[in-house]
């Protein structure tokens, strides 16, 4: 796979030095809007990792990521008005939500296409829920004047606050993915996506990994949920649609299904590029759309793939030569 | 001899079509056990049976004294059952070390929070998870290959490296699902040693093939299936030679046996 095309020093040193200009960048941009942007790709950049997780890892196709974000976003929400402090709320949302995820874990035997449509149809329970139990989301008005982060006073440390957050919460899944995936439990799920009978004969229980996975994007994506709460201060039932969830698919896909680094990348592109074609207003989403279809024609890897690809070739010998023969290797 | 498994008369039927009727057998421990018969004999069911990749219609398999009828394929994976399949099933993205620690998933127990902290222990069984993949990549020949994607490999090392899959966790009985297809003699002779010296190590064999040679030189006892029923059983030299076996693989006719002999000829040719 493209994560073992170069050296892991090199690769920990490109890594370090993104997160590092990341965490520089309020030093350099001063404009409110920025930034705020920015935390946004940071928060889908969680959800786009708990999606990389079952996509990339398990093979598991989930349209019900957007349930499991929203759960998280009205908990925090809720928890937060009720006088809990952030952190509290932050750490329930992301259990609650994992804890939702087991009504689920009785159709994460599904394949594929079953898989996506069974998930849809948990997605459009919960939308219907935000929507309907007025009492406690606030119905089709949602929730209003949500608890900013703010350690300061100013309206600008409060961006701040927010940045660094959503910054420590994103680099803190990413590593601790990176850690999970490169272990016993990350190799049988890979093996399960690859071929689940094989799986099975080899002594992997599949359906407690998957559901276990299940589990652990739902309680990621719920930290997602709570920073976009805390992100955007206003929840609306109509965030939490199945289109948020085939949203974060998006950025997973183009970022480069199997890639963590990836799902990040994919996480910008699908915030940030909207946001960019704005001032072209209507034709905005016409391009977004056409930019997709040419950034899959790329490939399943995407950009993740891509980015790969322009490296190995820019390298000579030394990191590129011993993997010439795994470039080349189709399954 | 202690008996291994024991299949008391297994039965798999699809829709009205009896794939494997009412078969019965005791397999010995330390016993190569060659199972043999025509196309669509059942005998990729029976094996598919004895893993818990399918669950039988009827009848019951014990294995070292206990009952494991019903038991899902990671369990008995878990317990010592282990197997190949007749179309090579590999992780193909995977390296072919990784796909040989799977084969320890079921006999190592670090979960989630251990990779999370790399606790001391999670270390040292990754260490020792290493240690016994490269030595069963050494016992089938392809610890130059470690770091490969198994995806790479040549098609006769891909067969190995799903024996060494299978093997890693040391179990009691290892199923072989045609394990010579697509072999060439001189691999297919390579193949017999292998099976030979897993056996010498106390793994009990069974071996679904087609290729007679593989059967005669590594079995100690053979089995024939016919339309899903039990048909003979014995010695490989008293198999080949029982008309009941020839009838079933060749039909009746003066053809058969001359086929038999043109066959025994290749096989002397081949050693």
């Amino acid at each position: 796979m493209n994560r073992e095309a170069f050296s892991p020093r090199l690769i920990l040193l490109g890594r370090g030095l993104a997160f590092g200009l990341l965490a520089l960048v309020p030093l350099v941009v001063h404009q409110e809007y920025y930034l705020h942007i920015l935390s946004l790709a940071f928060v889908f950049g969680v959800a786009a990792l708990g999606m990389q997780l079952l996509l990339g890892y398990a093979g598991l196709l989930s349209i019900g990521q957007a349930a499991f974000l929203g759960i998280g976003a009205y908990t925090s929400a809720l928890l937060t008005k009720a006088g809990w402090p952030f952190v509290l709320a932050f750490v329930a949302s992301g259990v609650l939500s994992g804890i939702l995820s087991l009504v689920l874990v009785p159709i994460t035997r599904l394949r594929g296409i079953y898989l996506a449509v069974a998930t849809l149809g948990f997605t459009i329970i919960v939308h219907l829920i935000f929507t309907n139990e007025e009492w406690l989301t606030g119905g089709t008005l949602g929730i209003m004047n949500i608890t900013a982060l703010n350690v300061g006073t100013s309206k600008v440390a409060g961006e701040l606050t927010l940045y660094y957050t959503c910054l420590l919460v994103l680099l803190a899944v990413f590593l601790a993915f990176h850690r999970i995936v490169d272990s016993r439990f990350g190799r049988a799920l890979q093996a399960i996506m690859l071929d689940e009978d094989a799986a099975r004969a080899s002594g992997v229980n599949v359906t407690m990994l998957k559901s276990q996975c299940f589990v652990l994007a739902a309680l990621v994506t719920g930290f997602a949920g709570s920073l976009y709460a805390h992100h955007a201060q206003y929840l609306n039932p109509n965030d939490f649609t199945f289109w948020k969830s085939i949203e974060i698919l998006i950025m997973v896909s183009v970022g480069g299904i199997g890639s963590l680094a990836g799902a990040i990348v994919g996480a910008f592109v699908g915030v940030i590029l909207p946001e960019a074609l704005r001032a072209i207003d209507q034709w905005r989403m016409v391009i977004y759309g056409a930019l997709l279809v040419v950034f899959m024609g790329f490939g399943a890897r995407g950009l993740a793939g891509l980015f790969a690809a322009l490296v190995r070739r820019m390298l000579p010998s030394p990191v590129a030569a011993p993997n010439l023969e795994r470039a080349s290797v189709r399954s | 001899m202690s008996v291994v498994l024991d299949i008391a008369e297994i039965t798999r039927q699809f829709g009205g079509l009896f794939a494997v009727d009412s078969v019965s057998t005791k397999i010995d421990a330390g016993e190569v056990r060659g199972v043999i018969g025509p196309n669509g004999a059942g005998k990729t069911t029976l094996l598919n049976l004895i893993s818990g990749h399918l669950q039988p219609s009827a009848g019951r398999i014990a294995f070292e004294g206990r009952d494991v009828t019903g038991l899902r394929a990671d369990k008995l994976a878990g317990m010592g059952i282990r197997r190949t399949f007749q179309n090579i099933r590999l992780f193909g993205d995977m390296t072919v070390l990784h796909n040989v620690l799977v084969g320890l998933h079921a006999t190592t127990k670090a979960g989630i929070c251990a990779a999370l902290f790399r606790t001391p222990g999670q270390r040292r069984e990754e260490q020792s998870m290493e240690h016994a993949a490269l030595d069963a990549l050494d016992r089938v020949g392809l610890r130059s290959y470690a770091y490969a994607p198994a995806a790479s490999l040549a098609y006769g090392h891909r067969r190995l490296l799903e024996i060494a899959r299978a093997i890693v966790a040391k179990p009691r009985v290892l199923l072989l699902d045609e394990p010579a297809a697509g072999l060439n003699p001189s691999e297919a002779v390579a193949l017999v040693d292998l099976i030979r010296r897993i056996n010498a190590d106390g793994l009990t064999v069974v071996i679904v093939e087609h290729h007679m040679d593989v059967i005669m030189k590594a079995c100690s006892r053979v089995m024939v299936l016919n339309y899903g029923k039990h048909l003979a059983e014995g010695p490989p030299a008293q198999i080949q030679a029982d008309p009941q076996v020839i009838e079933a693989y060749l039909g009746r006719g003066g053809i058969a046996e001359r086929i038999m002999d043109a066959d025994r000829e290749a096989a002397t040719q081949h050693a």
